[in-house]
């Protein structure tokens, strides 16, 4: 019995977030068909492309030990201000003018934690405010818009595919391979796992830490982006919250907020799925303050889930009451 | 004066010294601002923060936090109106403290029993009580019209005097009090210091840990609605949709500004009620100036950056240097 | 025999592995009783065990005459028996009289009664003939008086049997003394102590008998009295190990690094000294004699603030860890678990992390799989490193293997200079031999090895030659001939000082 509750849970912890996608869309699927139509696919996979890919940066963040509360506001001000240049600098012009403006306010994140030595809760609390001031100050509360043509075209589809989701799958591939393939990768586990080894083995903490930052706000203006091209708009109070969404969407793709370990397909998955059940309530009519409440049950659910699994796991190696955490007991320390 | 003596004086009162510039340089500046009717008004919003403030400081003691206050904070207050519209004034607050320390019953069952993650929990549970708010009240105002002398007794709470002095300035005070002497001089107090000091610790010293985080969570919801009858008090009414919207944040923005470290063990309660006050004098200066209300979001991050760059900087230049303490 | 406590046939089952083995044998009331054996041999799991951390699979424990089946560590407390567990279970933010009377404070009404906590406090802490304010926080006391704490703690339980695991590890040679006092004060008052530790030296100094075990077996309890060091060792061991004969050491080989007028704050005071290509060079000294901030500034951690360091001739600034990976210079610090692994990580990537943009493709962007694998293949080969595979986490190797990994990962980056941090802590015998046989091939084959331990029969067989600190200066210069215990005990004190030309 306890070697099937073990393999359960090892399943769960890698796959976890992909089963219950699968699960949850299958379901969905079967009871209502307008859910299958290619239209209300397409329709899902744009929803989850702002979150999605604000939510590679984070990931990295949080893998490193880090956090960045000010994402949310990062997206408003860059949304903000790549809209309001597409006149003067024509759509890509105004979009790298805000990814640059991303890279720089993440920087500045960094060089708080870095050179300041304030904790990142913290730093990126107080950046929250001061970038959605910002946000506020620029657009002086009035909403920006535009209708210029390759603008509002980047919300089509190609061949069905939306191509913003196009865009989020090229930065999962460019996430990937920093997070797998590159030393840098390798060091934003080692800083998470542990950070004075990482100092003993050379690697210049500060720096990546720094980069970390400045990636996650590099990812947040890509996503403030895609926010803006699907409200062919942008407002000072865009993506208020959205902070902690992307959190809970690392947290529920399956990396740990203690840092160290992590996976960038787990999140992915968690932002699809969001967009699915998002998608689903709209669909069965679910009431909007009721979807609040969905929304919050689901992730209560999974992470339960989540905590029973390890709860058990460990019970698999040894009685309750053992204050032990969440490795298990190292066995050769006796 | 050395440095080290510069640094030990900073980390005690530095709070208070900015207040102190604060009050000083604002009545200088602004004739309105040292009136009473103005003192009034700052302090009664500061109280409404502190209040919840007290909660959070007592969570964050204990290494947890909880971010669902804001959402707390609504229920309670529209509960709160809905029931003083027919009921009596004592019925409301009742229900309003009953919700807000129910929900903070809820929350620490979740983590202890379910061991979700406290972030998570508290996450999921802003965004199911807000619901919650919502559907209760359909997503209309509340606005309280009910009998004047009904009315008179709850804007008692939020805008009444006793001695002389705020009601809400009394009960933050209250409040505070009460936390003090609660984590000075008594076991649970002292147990709450001891499970954020070192949990492994706690449970093996035979501390009932999971208890005492349900009690802490609950009374963090409990201060989340008396913050929210004041407020309600003052409002006369609620918006279920925008009430206690970022008050989370807020709140734990205030318990940082006033020294509390996050890592647990440590409670400065006096800090918290001090950056409340530092928030609202702030506000309330800009008020004071017409600035648009947004302007609030940068004086509060720029406030917060620098409090707490002046212990980061501390840390750098008045701790003596070891092997780590150089390299980030 | 009047026993305190009394083990039968206990036995606990991990996944894979048995940690106790039907393990029985009896501790006498009022003794000194040490528990020793390698690591993996059960100690730590039996110690757990009887604090109540877990509950044994099968077997009896009786304890003062009646069976006990503990099920929660503060159960194991109320019946009397205290665990001194290696990291302590203090709460660093609260004070000294909170701390031991956790959970049990005296109370007046519905506050705690401070006066009283303060009187009994410091009655218990005289009776340590202790002196410290019960008001104090714990976070600000040492390691010896945190220990101290916890003793009275245990007292204020009444505890008859106290055990303590590896209590001396952290400890300077004086504080050892004084808690070897309080030891036998202890006895004399009838409790009973269950002593746990590697370092067979102080086992022989306090205890009354000893117990092996090893691979989860009970092997053998022995009275002090008649039996020896190589005896235990030999049982602890199951075979005989011979003894170390370092090799020859070749002085005409080149100086690889020269340190001038060393100086750091107050911890550093006019360090100079020699290493050759092929020497092992031993550094002794107490806690506080600044050998720690030696190594760390030869590796970049602390910055100088005079004197120079020359490296292979040439001068060198060494600013930071990289810049010291780069100049050649590898370190392997003495706290495994907090500096030097990552947990969660793997064996590969542990031990592969100092070298991964060296070897890896496009100029360092991206990382070369099949390289990586290769180096732990070789070093694992080398340093007989156990693993099951490259991905297993390293959380569940042992102490000893998991150091092979952190010595492997400076050896990885082709050191010429190698600093050795405690190399041997916490490592079983068989692992120790080990590394002791690779510091020697490494000696032979040019690398220049300084090496920092407490250990002294590890510095007095390992080192060509060593230096001895005390205060931040160094008060001894010893060649192989001047390198006997009293020397180095006398000049770590500060006592006298050898080779140096005043």
């Amino acid at each position: 019995m306890k070697q099937i509750l073990n393999k359960f849970g090892r399943i769960w912890e890698r796959a976890g977030i992909f089963i219950m996608l699968a699960v949850l869309a299958a379901v969905f699927a079967a009871i209502n068909p307008d859910f299958r139509k290619a239209n209300n696919i397409s329709n899902i996979l744009l929803q989850c492309t702002p979150i999605g890919i604000a939510a590679i940066g984070m990931t990295f963040a949080i893998i490193s030990g880090a956090f960045d509360l000010s994402i949310g506001s990062t997206m408003a001000l860059t949304a903000c201000v790549t809209v309001s240049l597409i006149g003067v600098l024509g759509f890509y012009g105004a979009v790298a003018a805000g990814l640059v403006l991303g890279f720089l306010l993440g920087l500045v994140n960094g060089l708080i934690v870095t050179k300041i030595r304030i904790s990142p809760f913290i730093a990126t609390l107080g950046t929250l405010w001061v970038y959605r001031a910002f946000a506020y100050i620029y657009t002086q509360n009035k909403p920006v818009q535009s209708t210029d043509a390759v603008f509002t075209s980047w919300g089509d589809n190609f061949v069905y595919v939306p191509r913003l989701f196009i865009v989020m799958l090229f930065c999962y591939l460019a996430g990937f391979f920093l997070l797998y393939k590159t030393p840098f990768g390798r060091y934003v586990f080692a800083i998470g796992s542990n950070r004075r080894a990482a100092i003993l083995s050379g690697i210049n903490v500060a720096r990546v830490t720094l980069f970390v930052f400045a990636l996650a706000g590099l990812f947040g203006a890509m996503g403030g982006a895609a926010l803006a091209v699907r409200l062919w708009s942008a407002k000072a109070d865009t993506a208020s919250g959205y902070e902690l969404m992307i959190i809970a969407a690392v947290v529920l793709g399956g990396t740990s907020l203690k840092g160290g370990s992590g996976t960038l397909a787990g999140t992915f998955g968690a932002a699809v799925l969001f967009a699915v059940i998002y998608n689903a309530m709209d669909m069965f009519q679910v009431q909007s303050y009721w979807q609040k409440i969905a929304l919050g049950g689901i992730l209560l659910i999974a992470l339960s889930l989540d905590g029973l699994r390890r709860k058990y796991m460990m019970l698999a190696i040894e009685p309750v009451q053992s204050p032990l955490k969440d490795k298990g007991e190292r066995i050769n320390e006796k | 004066m050395s440095q080290q003596q510069f640094w030990k004086i900073w980390e005690r009162f530095g709070l208070f010294i900015i207040i102190l510039i604060g009050v000083v340089g604002l009545s200088l500046l602004s004739p309105n601002f040292a009136t009473m009717t103005n003192f009034k008004n700052f302090i009664n919003q500061a109280a409404v923060v502190a209040i919840a403030g007290a909660g959070m400081t007592l969570a964050i003691t204990s290494g947890g936090f909880d971010l669902s206050v804001g959402s707390v904070f609504a229920l309670a207050a529209c509960f709160g109106a809905r029931i003083l519209i027919d009921g009596s004034v004592a019925q409301s607050i009742f229900v309003s403290l009953v919700v807000g320390a129910g929900i903070g019953l809820l929350n620490g069952l979740i983590i202890t029993k379910l061991r979700v993650p406290t972030f998570i929990a508290t996450l999921a549970m802003m965004t199911i009580v807000r619901g919650a708010a919502l559907i209760y009240t359909k997503g209309r105002d509340i606005n309280i019209i009910t009998g004047p002398a009904r009315e008179a007794a709850y804007k008692f709470f939020g805008g009444g005097y006793i001695f002389s002095l705020p009601v809400p300035m009394v009960l933050m005070i209250s409040v505070f009090a009460v936390f003090y002497v609660v984590l000075n001089h008594t076991a649970f107090g002292r147990h709450v210091c001891a499970v954020g000091s070192n949990e492994q610790a706690a449970i093996y010293s035979g501390l009932n840990v999971d208890r005492i985080k349900i009690a802490v969570f609950a009374i963090v919801g409990l201060t989340a609605s008396i913050a929210a009858v004041i407020q309600t008090s003052q409002l006369m009414g609620v918006n279920s949709g925008s009430s206690g919207l970022g008050f989370e944040l807020q709140v734990i923005a205030v318990v940082v500004l006033g020294g509390t470290s996050l890592r647990g063990g440590k409670a400065k309660l006096f800090g918290t009620m001090a950056g409340a006050i530092l928030v609202a004098i702030a506000n309330n200066g800009l008020n004071l100036y017409n600035t648009p209300i947004f302007y609030q979001y940068l004086v509060f991050g720029l406030i917060l950056l620098l409090a707490v760059s002046m212990d980061g900087l501390k840390n750098k230049f008045y701790t003596p240097a070891g092997a780590w303490a150089q390299r980030i | 025999m009047d026993s305190v406590l009394q083990l039968k046939a206990v036995t606990k089952i991990f996944p894979g592995v048995r940690a106790l083995d039907a393990v029985s044998f009896d501790v006498a009331r009022g003794q000194v009783h040490s528990l020793v054996g390698e690591n993996g041999a059960g100690k730590s799991t039996l110690i757990k065990i009887l604090g109540g951390v877990f509950t044994q699979d099968s077997g009896k424990i009786i304890f003062d005459d009646k069976q006990m089946n503990f099920r929660s560590a503060h159960q194991s407390q109320l019946s009397g028996i205290s665990v001194i567990f290696q990291e302590f279970n203090l709460l660093p933010d609260l004070s000294v009289a909170e701390n031991i009377y956790i959970g049990r404070e005296p109370k007046k009404g519905p506050f705690i009664d401070r006066r009283k906590i303060t009187a009994d406090s410091e009655t218990i802490l005289k009776q340590l003939d202790v002196n410290l304010d019960p008001k104090t926080i714990v976070e600000s006391l040492s390691v010896a008086e945190k220990q101290m704490v916890e003793i009275a703690k245990a007292l204020s339980f009444k505890a008859r049997l106290i055990i303590m695991d590896e209590p001396t590890a952290a400890l300077s040679e004086k504080e050892t003394e004084k808690l070897f006092e309080v030891i036998r004060a202890l006895k004399a008052r009838g409790t009973t102590i269950l002593f746990v530790s590697h370092r067979l030296k102080e086992v022989f100094a306090i205890s009354d008998r000893i117990t092996v075990l090893r691979d989860g077996r009970f092997i053998a309890t022995k009275d002090a009295r008649q039996t020896t060091e190589e005896e235990i060792i030999r049982l602890m061991v199951g075979r005989d190990i011979k003894s170390f004969f370092a090799k020859s050491s070749d002085h005409s080989q080149s100086v690889m690094l020269s340190v001038r007028g060393l100086n750091f704050q107050d911890s550093l005071r006019d360090i100079s000294f020699d290493v050759r290509c092929g020497q092992i060079l031993g550094v002794a000294g107490l806690m506080g004699c600044g050998k720690t901030q030696l190594a760390e500034v030869l590796y970049g951690l602390l910055p100088i603030e005079r004197g120079e360091i020359v490296l292979n001739g040439r001068g060198v600034r060494i600013d930071s860890p990289q810049k010291a990976i780069e100049l050649g210079i590898g370190f392997v610090s003495e706290e495994r678990k907090e500096n030097g692994i990552f947990p969660g990580l793997s064996v590969l990537h542990n031990l592969t992390m100092a070298i991964i943009r060296k070897i890896s493709g496009w100029s360092g962007i991206k990382l070369d799989r099949q390289k990586e694998r290769d180096t732990l293949r070789s070093y694992a080969g080398r340093l007989d490193i156990r693993y099951h595979r490259p991905e297993q986490e390293i959380d569940f190797l042992s102490g000893g293997n998991q150091q092979k990994v952190l010595l492997a990962r400076a050896l990885a980056s082709d050191c010429k200079v190698l600093i050795l941090c405690e190399p041997t802590r916490g490592i079983d015998v068989g692992a120790k031999v080990e590394i002791y046989s690779l510091m020697n091939e490494l000696a032979k084959k040019g690398v220049a090895i300084i090496m920092i331990s407490s250990d002294l029969p590890e510095v007095i067989s390992m080192s060509d030659s060593c230096i001895t600190m005390y205060h931040g200066r160094i008060t001894g210069y010893l060649n192989k001939e001047q390198m006997t215990e009293t020397n180095i005990v006398a000049c770590a004190v500060g006592q006298k000082t050898v080779g140096i030309e005043s």
